[in-house]
Formats: C-alpha cells, sequence, structure tokens
C-alpha cells in the first residue's frame, strides 16, 4: 500500500485546538483535588502574573481599553465572537457573555467541566485586577452554559 | 475563561506549580500519567481501540492539523508504522516566543508519559528522539508492540 502523507506548515491551519480546554480543566481538577481550593488560586494567580505581562504593559499606556481589547480577542479567537458585549467608562468595564465557548465545546464532548473550571473567569479576573490595582468583580456564573457577567473598576477609596 | 489559544503557558505553568510542591519531576510525572488516563478517553483512547494504528493515524492528523504544526507525518500501512518529524513544534515554539517567561524545564517531557499507556493498552509504543526540542524540533514513530521495535533509520525522515 502506499504510504499515508501529511505534510504541513504552520500557516496551513489555524491555531485552534479546542481539546486543550478539556485538558486544561483535567489540570483544575487535578491541583483541586491534591491541594485545595487555595491550591487551585495560587496556581492561577502564578500563570496569570507570568503569562499575562504583555497586558499589564500595555494597560499602563491604554488604560481599561487595554483589557477591553484583550478579551474581546479571546472570544474572536474561539469563533464565538457573538457572545461577548462590553461596556467601557472612564471607570469602569463590564463584560457579559451569553455563553462561554469553552463549556460549549466540553459539553459537545460529553464532558463535564470540574467545580473549578469558574476559577478560568474569577480567579483569573481577580489576579489580573490585583496586578492592575483595579477591583472586579464576578456579577454572575452560570455553570450550565458559562454565562457570565464581571466588572473591572477603579477603585475609589 | 482562558482561551484554548493560552493553554500551552498555563499548562507549563502547571508543571512548575506541581513541581515545585514538593515531588518536582516525580510529581509532574505522575500528574502527566494521571491526566492521560483522565483526557484520553475522550479522544485518542476510543479511536486506537476500535481502529490500531488508523485510529492513531485519525487521531494525531486531526490534532497536529488544529495545532498548526508543521509537520511532516507518514503513515507505512504495509510495515504499521506513524513517523514524524516535527519541524516546529507550536506548544514549544510558543514558550520560546513568550520571552518574558521561563518554560518549565521539561516540558516536552509530558509527550512521552501522556499518551504511553493509552496506545500499549491498544498494542502500540511510541519512539521518540527529543534532541532537538531547545528550538522545537523532535522526531517520534508509533509501531506495533508485536512487531518488535521500530524499523531502522525511523528518526531520519
Amino acid at each position: 500500500m502506499e504510504p499515508l502523507i501529511m505534510d504541513i506548515r504552520a500557516e496551513d491551519n489555524k491555531y485552534l485546538h479546542k481539546d486543550f480546554h478539556i485538558t486544561g480543566d483535567n489540570g483544575l481538577l487535578y491541583v483541586g483535588e491534591k491541594f485545595g481550593d487555595n491550591g487551585v488560586r495560587e496556581y492561577l494567580y502564578q500563570f496569570t502574573k507570568a503569562f499575562y505581562v504583555p497586558l499589564f504593559e500595555a494597560y499602563k499606556k491604554e488604560g481599561l481599553k487595554a483589557l477591553l481589547d484583550h478579551q474581546k480577542n479571546l472570544y474572536e479567537q474561539e469563533e464565538m465572537p457573538e457572545v461577548f458585549h462590553a461596556e467601557l467608562t472612564d471607570d469602569e468595564l463590564t463584560i457579559t457573555i451569553d455563553k462561554c465557548p469553552a463549556v460549549t465545546f466540553m459539553k459537545s464532548r460529553g464532558y463535564t467541566p470540574s467545580k473549578w473550571y469558574i476559577e478560568l473567569t474569577r480567579t483569573v479576573g481577580m489576579a489580573i485586577a490585583d496586578e492592575l490595582n483595579l477591583g472586579f468583580s464576578l456579577e454572575y456564573y452560570n455553570e450550565e452554559d458559562g454565562a457570565c457577567k464581571y466588572r473591572y473598576f477603579k477603585r475609589s477609596y | 475563561m482562558v482561551s484554548c489559544t493560552e493553554f500551552i503557558p498555563m499548562y507549563s505553568e502547571l508543571f512548575k506549580f506541581i513541581d515545585g510542591k514538593g515531588g518536582g519531576h516525580d510529581a509532574v510525572e505522575r500528574y502527566w500519567i494521571w491526566v492521560g488516563e483522565k483526557y484520553l478517553r475522550y479522544n485518542l483512547e476510543p479511536l486506537v481501540q476500535e481502529k490500531g494504528m488508523d485510529g492513531a493515524w485519525e487521531y494525531w492528523t486531526r490534532s497536529l492539523s488544529e495545532e498548526a504544526c508543521d509537520i511532516k507525518y507518514v503513515y507505512d500501512r504495509d510495515h504499521e508504522e506513524i513517523k514524524s518529524h516535527m519541524r516546529h513544534c507550536p506548544s514549544k515554539g510558543h514558550l520560546l516566543e513568550y520571552t518574558w517567561m521561563e518554560p518549565y524545564y521539561d516540558y516536552c517531557g509530558h509527550c512521552k508519559v501522556l499518551y504511553r499507556q493509552t496506545l500499549e493498552d491498544a498494542g502500540i509504543r511510541e519512539e521518540y528522539d527529543h534532541s532537538g526540542v531547545d528550538h522545537a524540533e523532535c522526531r517520534g514513530c508509533l509501531y506495533k508492540i508485536a512487531n518488535g521495535g521500530p524499523r531502522p533509520g525511523w528518526n531520519t525522515i
């Protein structure tokens, strides 16, 4: 038989491997079971501080708009820009998500996200806000479909 | 939500987090075994159990495309071998691009461990050449255990 050959270059395909959502949640589940809720928070704070350095730099120049652009881009990358809604004022960024692309994908594969999956919104949001000296509030989160609303706001003391 | 396009740095930080909790690399390897059992049951396991090497080809041609790899992947059906030359791994490649982050020192080690048990349960084994992982390059060969080993020259494609 003739051999089967796949010979591809990076530019031949879009980088979008949604199975990573399941592997990512597996990581949260493992850390949660081994190290508890605080372990999950510690891990996600570590990740956020290490990875989002360019976002923190952009915030210094552009303020809340940098955060808006970053969040909006996530949903465009996931090919579900229509679920993303935002309101931006001088002091506050409010984001509403109709349904989460990651939860939608995981459930389509018969996989139920762990109870720690919410922390990718709550803890990562808080960690970003802490780094930027902002307040953060998760107004609601629906575990069924990941629909949520959250706010970043300038603190007033 | 953390996008699936941001998964790789989250994965690398997970390995660092687990390693740093006192168990070192052994603890990370235990995680890779655990996640292999947990995660692959949704995708690779049913394919290789039902279709053997054809299932492995089906799984990796999809996932390597979705990960936008730069790779040559060759399935020699006469000798039941799948040889790969990853010219540029997008996962390790992204980590190298994130110059503000320090990747987990054995990030690429997860590939050797993650799939091992699921493949062996289906009578398949993989040989790896990781000598080029510092610049995001590697080679591999999947073969039937019953055939004894990969044929000579497997790592020269």
